[in-house]
């Protein structure tokens, strides 16, 4: 093994006893507590054996469900169950626990009839309230859990004392919000020994059954107090302008395809999550509503069981969510600012569970609820990858800023979003990085690709500038259709330009006799590639070129060819065996820089998420002026020439490539 | 039996002092010993030389808490038959991926700075790893300190598995970057 990691390893061997007893949650303090960092379903059966060490015998609450959240380190040890009065109980639990613990409060008759020991107190408001306080180590912890009222009285009527099987002594249901999918709500409690178990899956449902409830209900953790908010991972970068929030202040009415791509996600401590329905769920009869989005049903009913605790008569109370669920802060995915919205939004965020979060309030999809969900790499779907490698590239790109901000403290990143038509299959998302000149984007690019960002996952284009851009006859003439449109992926031959990331290769017409031949000739031509040659083998310099210079992500070359990167030569030997070779054209780099700004305004007019339509696009060349130059002219309707012209120049495309004009 | 007790055995060259140690840490010897050296034979053998080597030190050391002071040695021991090539296949491979990962928290090789190791190194560690969060400390510690298996560690600490990756893999990054900061080579 190489010495420096073997010298980092012996060095961790030997990092304080402090944070190996803390930070390991199987090991046992010396003195054979368990360490106080253990897991949460551990500190929820201790919390458990405490709180039901303090109640009374006819402790705990099958769906609404009360569950005593606390450092284990603020209770005594050895606190055993007892038949003491409630209210000495009570008593005893505040002191145990600390001075902002209320006592069991409710006024609710039905529950004061059931559990005259638990609620014999004076009438008031139910106040049990989940919260968080910070312990001795500065972490937070659970103090309360808290309900509403309204709440309480929606749940069917039960008497835990009577119920066969449930004995109140040995049962108790504890559900929390951040366990809504696990087993173990339900808990066999020992008040001989105090010990807590999980219950089986079996007596789990039979305690539903009897209890008249259909399904586990799941609860929201209330708190009285917000928690710190989440730590934001990346706050040492610098923070680019990009383009995505002065799009978002120019936003256009909602329903725009772009607007939708950059919100879909945002960052919460270290987690994406993604939206999950489109639009805005009305608060009135949400249980009515909800099935019309865009959910699955599990999504549906999850949802339903997270909003009933805030719901009356099905209506989404907005003011009850703040009492209910923790608010939290929810960061731009692309800046690390908190999620940047225009002043005449009013939407705020709160935590649900660790993979769901709600937002509630007014926003571009009107006002209500929208629900998001954590994005989890492994899912099957290529989409929460690529978020993370974009996210991945958006970090390294801020780095870059910071480290040297002469060179990229102008940069502009822009997030860009597309589809690829079937039977392509995949989503093709990448980042542009708009960048002052041409050199600082080449040396970007090289940046990224040595920091490891996937060469798939970005480009790194130039700002439009006034310079020559080229595009042979030829090229133009073999394009099988006008404009921007993808090529047969599969022909290789008629299409004759591929790209590598930000390179564009022109394919030579004729073959060579041998690859050996034609990289003897390349080596002969340049120092470079025989350098390359000499330090590679050839599978370390494969690649995968993309067929359509203007579709990077999506349309890889999809033939049998194999295809070799030389820097400035790209080598393919084909099914055949026939060996063919593709050089750098400096001049399409610009060209492809500007046609693929106007893919995004030729995306909203195929994908039909915008309401834009382009009718066609043409590449013209003028030689009439005092320089020829080549433009992209757009043909749309009239109403949607704003439009267009706002997208083009936040893609930075200077009036000089483009002209739009209307149908014939 | 408590740890001043267990010492007190050791004092007086009890062999009671070996079997209490066992009792009460034997477990986590053994889960540390097979987390690296992936063989039950191996991880016993390695528990019992760390018995001897508890032995052998004390006295005259008086180790507190005793607990991760066995658990070093366990540790140290295992890593130590890796090395030398005397573990299996398995706990090779298993060390040879954590070695992999753990190359992400080099800093960039830089004529400026400073070279550190041993003690010097693990206060910059610790000062580094007390800054984090208790689970991403947890999270970086069960994976390079016990070499723990990323669905154990998820297992435990109750997270996804994608989570402990994305965890491990940006804690080593900011290792690497606290490193650099620090002007530090290893």
């Amino acid at each position: 093994m190489n010495e420096r990691e073997d010298r980092l390893m012996r060095a961790l061997g030997d990092i304080g006893d402090d944070l190996i007893g803390r930070a390991a949650p199987s090991y046992p303090e010396a003195d054979g507590k368990e360490a106080a960092n253990v897991t949460r379903r551990e500190w929820r059966r201790y919390a458990v054996t405490r709180a039901l060490g303090i109640a009374a015998a006819a402790v705990l609450i099958v769906g609404a469900a009360v569950l005593l959240w606390q450092n284990r380190d603020k209770i005594g040890v050895g606190e055993t169950a007892g038949q003491s009065s409630v209210t000495e109980s009570a008593g005893a639990m505040t002191d145990a626990v600390t001075d902002s613990v209320p006592m069991f409060e409710t006024n609710s008759d039905r529950l004061k009839r059931l559990y005259p020991e638990l609620f014999g107190l004076e009438p008031g408001v139910m106040k049990l309230s989940l919260g968080f306080k910070e312990d001795d180590n500065g972490e937070w912890v659970y103090t309360l859990y808290s309900l509403g009222e309204a709440w309480l009285s929606s749940m069917p009527p039960f008497d835990l004392r009577t119920a066969q099987y449930i004995s109140a002594a040995d049962m108790s249901a504890v559900l929390s919000n951040y366990d809504m999918a696990d087993i173990g709500y339900i808990v066999r409690y020992d008040p001989a020994t105090g010990e807590v178990t999980d219950a089986t899956a079996e007596e789990i449902n039979k305690v539903f059954e009897q209890l008249g409830i259909e399904e586990r209900p799941s609860l929201a953790a209330d708190e009285t107090e917000p928690p710190e908010p989440e730590v934001v991972e990346h706050t040492e970068y610098k923070t680019i302008p990009i383009q995505s929030k002065e799009y978002f202040d120019r936003l256009p009415a909602a329903g725009e395809g772009d607007v939708f791509s950059f919100n879909m996600v945002v960052v919460c401590g270290s987690d994406l999550y993604q939206y999950v329905n489109y639009g805005a769920i009305p608060y009135g009869r949400v249980s009515e509503l909800l099935p019309q989005y865009s959910l699955k049903p599990v999504e549906t009913r999850e949802l339903w069981n997270i909003m009933k605790p805030v719901c009356e008569d099905g209506r989404f109370i907005p003011e009850k969510a703040e009492l209910t669920f923790r608010k939290i802060t929810v960061y731009d995915y692309f800046t690390d600012e908190e999620r940047s919205l225009p002043a005449y939004y009013d939407v705020t965020y709160y935590r649900l569970t660790d993979d769901y979060i709600i937002s509630v309030g007014i926003d571009e999809w009107g006002t209500g609820i929208r629900l998001l969900r954590r994005l989890d790499i492994e899912d099957d779907t290529p989409y929460s990858e690529k978020m993370y490698a974009i996210r991945g590239i958006f970090e390294l790109l801020w780095k870059a800023a910071e480290k040297e901000p002469d060179k990229y403290g102008n940069m502009s990143i822009v997030f860009v979003h597309d589809v690829v038509d079937k039977p392509y299959g995949d989503f093709g998302y990448y980042v542009e990085a708009i960048v002052e000149t041409d050199e600082a984007s080449d040396e970007l690019y090289e940046y990224l690709v040595t920091a490891g960002a996937d060469v798939n996952m970005f480009m790194v284009s130039t700002t439009a500038r006034e310079q020559e851009s080229y595009i042979p006859t030829d090229w133009y003439e073999n394009t099988a259709d006008r404009g921007l449109v993808k090529t047969e992926p599969n022909t290789g031959y008629g299409n004759q330009y591929i790209a590598v990331g930000n390179r564009v290769f022109k394919g030579a017409v004729h073959y060579s006799d041998s690859l050996d031949s034609l990289l003897s000739m390349l080596s002969e031509e340049s120092e470079e590639i025989k350098k390359t040659l000499a330090e590679k083998s050839l599978d370390e310099l494969r690649v995968t070129p993309y067929a359509d210079v203007f579709d990077p992500i999506l349309l890889p070359y999809t033939t049998d060819s194999v295809f070799y990167d030389l820097g400035e030569n790209i080598v393919e030997v084909d099914g055949e065996g026939r060996v063919r070779n593709w050089s750098y054209d400096f001049r399409m780099k610009n060209v492809r820089n500007v046609a693929l700004s106007f893919r995004l305004v030729r995306h909203f007019s195929e994908s039909g998420i915008g309401e834009y339509v382009i009718d066609h696009l043409d590449f013209v060349y003028d030689d009439t002026g005092e320089k020829p130059r080549w433009y992209i002219r757009i043909a749309a309707d009239p109403k949607y020439h704003d439009a267009i012209k706002k997208k083009a120049e936040l893609c930075r495309m200077g009036e000089y490539y483009y002209e739009i004009v209307g149908t014939e | 039996m408590e740890d001043e007790k267990i010492i007190e055995l050791y004092f007086e060259r009890s062999e009671d002092a070996i079997s209490e140690t066992d009792k009460k840490y034997g477990v986590k010897c053994r889960s540390t010993a097979y987390n690296i050296l992936q063989s039950r034979e191996d991880s016993e053998e390695c528990t019992n030389d760390t018995y001897l080597r508890l032995w052998n030190v004390i006295p005259p050391q008086r180790p507190s808490p005793l607990l991760t002071y066995i658990m070093r040695i366990v540790r140290n021991l295992a890593l130590d038959r890796v090395r030398r090539a005397k573990a299996s296949k398995r706990a090779d491979d298993n060390y040879r991926a954590v070695y992999e990962e753990i190359k992400d928290c080099l800093p960039a090789p830089d004529n400026v700075a400073k070279t550190v190791e041993g003690r010097e190194l693990s206060a910059l560690i610790d000062r580094f790893l007390a800054g984090q969060s208790r689970e991403k400390r947890a999270v970086f510690l069960m994976r390079y300190w016990n070499f723990c298996s990323v669905s154990e560690i998820a297992q435990r600490l109750g997270i996804g598995e994608s989570k402990v990756m994305v965890t491990l893999m940006r804690t080593r990054n900011k290792l690497r970057e606290f490193l650099e900061k620090e002007g530090v080579d290893i």
